[in-house]
């Protein structure tokens, strides 16, 4: 699984922290999205996948 | 269609259900028409996909001034023009991203034993009272609104938790049949004193909200001092009726059903956060919001929405669509589907969300640990809810123990 983020579109609401937080973190000046490990092992997919359908502004995505 | 439009904000025949009209838009799986006060007939949009759908695309527009906007009253565009969450795009999210650190998840996460203590200090009182009166306390004003008001006014870095200009202008600023005139000397009032706060913060600073944006982002042209009062209203505002209304809501449930306070006592840690977010999904306060409209053609379920028409969307009714949540009506605090959108979607998705969240994780559990025999002190037909605000609640809470 490879991670894709579109910082441009992320409102910083923090979904993906809370979701995957092994995964995904906030920058400390505006709240963007920062991508901690774009090619999580298996046992974060689910928790990825969760993240994806939390976030409101379409950030995450990704490659199979 | 029927010939006959619905009004629209439609009232609750059920405290515990979204309005009919709403749930029945939602079973219909099209938008409907209903009516609103400028006899304009924007549409409603009820289903969790539908919803999504519509707050995410970047199609729909959130400007209160565009005149397509479906506006809650005649001095909408006027009283909250200027306000960021109801602009979009360049106008919206570099404000919100500006904003965005003092809630982050990991910011948030650092005030809760802060949180947790605020906790422990409305019950002391409430104890306190209820041995000093003998009487009913009233669980709104002793436990929902001192919680979330000290949290924000410690996070913005103003001391004004006591403070009756607070209450007045956030309570004014939701309540749809406030006289504007009111509304607006309210809001004023309250911009007088943060003025105060920003201007002592100027020389003062102290790493809170507040200081952070007079400090931070008027010199380097992001904000104007105008701008930094009137967000820190819109903070403080937010922070004050939203979480305070779902506290005495959540409080009210679980006292109606015993067997879910039971199981949330049972294990707070493993449900403290479960049973938050199931009382978000329940309760949807937000009742009259969020409002958009198209400004292209765009296709939802099945119907076409011309551009310029305007859209409201229940998330109530969304937040009870059985192809999401199994049992919809029921409530349970152990349910772990978390896609309610009980805190909106899209890009305007709340910014204090996470601080929301916090506080009722820590509120709920400790409240009825430490008062388990927590009771209504007055028949439940006697209670009142907010139905003409914009976030839905209870006007007051009388319990005992
Ligand atoms: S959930 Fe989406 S919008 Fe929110 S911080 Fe994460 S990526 Fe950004």
């Amino acid at each position: 699984m490879k991670v894709i983020i579109e910082e441009d579109k992320c409102c910083g609401a923090g979904q993906c922290v809370l979701a995957a937080p092994a995964v995904f973190d906030q920058r400390d000046d505006d709240g963007v999205v920062i991508l901690l490990d774009p090619e999580p092992p298996a046992a974060e997919h689910a928790r990825v996948r969760d993240a994806i359908t939390l976030c409101p502004a379409a950030v995450i995505t990704v490659q199979d | 269609m029927s010939q006959q439009t619905t009004p629209l904000p439609a009232p609750r025949a059920c405290p515990y259900a979204p309005p009919a009209f709403y749930t029945e838009t939602r079973e219909s799986g099209r938008p409907q028409r209903g009516e609103i006060w400028d006899g304009s007939t924007p549409w409603l949009v009820a289903t969790h996909a539908q919803v999504q759908q519509v707050l995410m695309d970047p199609r729909v527009g959130a400007d209160v001034t565009d005149p397509g906007f479906p506006n809650t009253d005649a001095g909408q565009a006027a009283t909250q023009g200027q306000i960021f969450f109801r602009k979009d795009g360049a106008e919206h999210l570099p404000i919100r991203r500006i904003l965005n650190p003092d809630f982050t998840a990991k910011r948030v996460e650092r005030w809760r034993p802060r949180i947790e203590e605020l906790v422990d200090e409305a019950i002391d009182a409430m104890i306190a009272e209820h041995e000093r009166t003998g009487g009913p306390v009233d669980l709104v004003t002793a436990f929902c609104l001192p919680i979330p008001t000290t949290a924000i006014c410690e996070l913005l870095g103003v001391d004004l938790v006591d403070s009756p200009i607070v209450t007045r202008a956030a309570h004014l600023a939701t309540d749809m049949h406030a006289d504007p005139d009111e509304q607006i000397a309210a809001m004023r009032e309250l911009g007088a004193v943060l003025t105060r706060y920003a201007e002592d913060k100027r020389r003062e600073p102290d790493g809170r909200l507040l200081s952070r944006l007079v400090n931070d982002h008027i010199d380097n042209g992001d904000l104007t001092f105008e701008q930094v009062v009137r967000l820190g209203g819109l903070v403080i505002g937010a922070g004050h009726e939203t979480t305070a209304n779902m506290l005495s809501l959540g409080v009210l449930a679980l006292i109606r059903e015993p067997e879910q306070r039971d199981q949330l006592l049972s294990d707070p840690l493993a449900y403290a956060a479960t049973c938050a977010e199931e009382m978000l999904r329940y309760w949807s306060i937000v009742q009259t919001e969020p409002r958009r409209f198209a400004r292209e053609d765009i296709e939802v379920g099945g119907e076409t929405i011309p551009a310029g028409d305007g859209i409201i969307i229940s998330l109530a009714a969304a937040n009870r669509d059985p192809a999401v949540f199994a049992d919809p009506d029921k409530l349970d605090i152990t349910r772990t589907e978390r896609r309610h959108m009980a805190f909106g979607h899209g890009v305007h998705q709340c910014l204090g969300q996470n601080l929301a969240r916090v506080e009722m994780q820590a509120a709920f559990p400790r409240l009825f640990q430490r008062l388990p025999g927590l009771r209504l002190a007055v028949p439940e037909e006697e209670l009142r809810f907010r139905d003409t605000h914009i976030v839905y609640g209870l006007h007051a809470l009388p319990v005992t123990w």
